[in-house]
């Protein structure tokens, strides 16, 4: 065995007693006779491996006297009433988590469904309870309180309107969502506007009022192009005609003293959505 | 009794449905090599009794990342220690150490019953090399202190340190040369002081 082999392997030899080496492995123990033989020849290895036996011993020393140190009995008694403290806290989080968040999901997912459904059945009533004209002629034969003058007098107003709803509806180019029933575009207005003529037929007055002749719908605001589908009430309104140019429309300056009518598209919503002009 | 055969594992997985018992059985069997280990690193018995509360605590959280197929628990408390230690001693490193907590484990020679001198030489022995563990820089501290003094296999000590065995092997050999090399004054010392004895004596 070299110097070389020697200084490599005196650490490990040292570290592991004799008796291992010689019982366990009979490989290490060839080695450890070898490193020894090569010890007894040379001198410098020799105080090489005194001064890794006697460091081995000193370390083998100092872990026998430390051997029975150990942490303060008062780090015991605090660790375990922390143990005591996390298992006290800890539970409450643990038990409920996933059903307490499901419980707060269904209640939720509970409450729009019920908010849809309240949504669809409110504008479903408010679809169904606007009367059509013919509903409104038919009450009208009903009652009997007006003669069939006046219930031919109502059908006339009727079919004029549908003319009225016609011209409001292609103006402002109302959406068709219900594709399958073009009339169905036009219903709603006209509902609202037959309203008025069968009231206003109601209250006796001329028949000559339906002859109007009316602009096309203004959006009013910042407001879109008003959907006649989504429903509404047509208000008739008497304006100064300078409200007229607000709008663009030519005036005569001689008459800006004078008031015009004007039908006012009242939204779902309340607020004026467009504005036309009668003569 | 019975929670004196249950292995570390059994334990660990007791003491995380909330067992106080396996807890405190686990904590009885590994508080005094951590403790230790923590001692020999960096000779202070406050910095060592906190980190042994440091790790105990992490093993009860729960995030506590102990995986038994990556290595035994023992591995795994002295990894953390370790770890903690070296954050420890980073950070108090510009700190002068004060004297009530300067490390005294020798025991006193007076006590025991062998020959006073031979104690007394014997106790000098361990001081001495206790020094000389504790003045080494850290990356071999903690080789020798693992190896040598809590008495880790190469593989274990591997585990711990997060490095190859061939690592674990050179770094002993250079931290046991070390030793030797910081030893070897003391011993020079000690000779001649006891040749002036000698030739006080012969006068």
């Amino acid at each position: 065995m070299s110097c070389e082999e020697f200084q490599t392997l005196a650490g490990e030899l040292a570290r592991t007693g004799q008796a291992s080496l010689t019982e366990s492995v009979p490989a290490q123990a060839d080695e450890r006779d070898s490193a020894l033989a090569h010890v007894a020849e040379c001198s410098s290895c020799g105080s090489e491996w005194e001064a890794q036996r006697s460091l081995s011993g000193g370390l083998r020393k100092l872990a026998e006297e430390m051997k029975e140190i150990s942490a303060p009995v008062q780090l015991e008694v605090k660790l375990l009433e922390a143990f005591r403290e996390h298992n006290r806290v800890t539970p409450t989080v643990r038990a409920f988590p996933v059903p307490q968040r499901q419980t707060h999901y269904w209640w939720a997912a509970a409450a729009a469904a019920l908010l849809i459904v309240v949504g669809i059945v409110a504008v479903r009533g408010r679809l169904i309870g606007n009367p059509k004209p013919q509903d409104i002629a038919k009450q009208t034969e009903a009652t009997g309180e007006r003669s069939k003058t006046q219930a031919s007098m109502i059908e006339e107003p009727v079919k004029a309107i549908d003319k009225f709803a016609t011209e409001v509806a292609s103006p402002v180019h109302v959406p068709s969502r219900k594709t399958r029933n073009a009339g169905a575009t036009i219903r709603r207005p006209l509902s609202a506007a037959a309203e008025a003529v069968a009231v206003a037929a109601n209250e006796g007055q001329s028949y000559e009022a339906t002859k109007e002749v009316a602009t096309d719908f203004f959006p009013i605001g910042y407001a879109t192009a008003p959907n006649l589908q989504d429903g509404g009430q047509l208000v008739r309104v008497e304006l100064p005609r300078s409200a007229v140019a607000r709008f663009g429309l030519p005036i005569n300056m001689d008459r800006t003293s004078e008031r015009v009518k004007a039908d006012v598209l009242i939204g779902v919503d309340g607020l004026a959505q467009a504005i036309r002009f009668v003569h | 009794m019975t929670a004196l055969k249950l292995s570390d594992n059994e334990l660990i997985s007791s003491m995380l449905v909330g067992n106080e018992e396996a807890f405190a059985m686990l904590y009885r069997r590994r508080q005094g090599a951590i403790y230790r280990f923590a001692l020999q690193m960096s000779g202070s018995h406050a910095l060592s009794e906190d980190v042994t509360q440091e790790v105990f605590m992490m093993l009860m959280r729960d995030d506590c990342s102990f995986d038994a197929e990556r290595g035994s628990l023992n591995s795994f408390l002295f990894g953390v220690a370790r770890n903690l230690v070296r954050q420890r001693l980073g950070r108090e490193q510009f700190y002068a150490p004060m004297d009530e907590d300067a490390t005294e484990i020798t025991a006193d020679p007076t006590l025991s019953g062998a020959d006073p001198l031979q104690e007394l030489a014997r106790s000098e022995t361990i001081e001495s090399v206790r020094r000389a563990v504790l003045s080494l820089p850290a990356r071999y501290r903690e080789i020798v202190v693992l190896c040598e003094l809590q008495e880790l296999s190469y593989a274990d000590a591997a585990v711990v340190l997060d490095c190859a065995i061939g690592t674990v092997r050179s770094r002993l050999h250079r931290g046991r040369a070390m030793l030797i090399e910081k030893l070897r004054p003391k011993e020079k010392e000690l000779a001649v002081a006891g040749s002036v004895d000698q030739t006080r004596c012969f006068a």
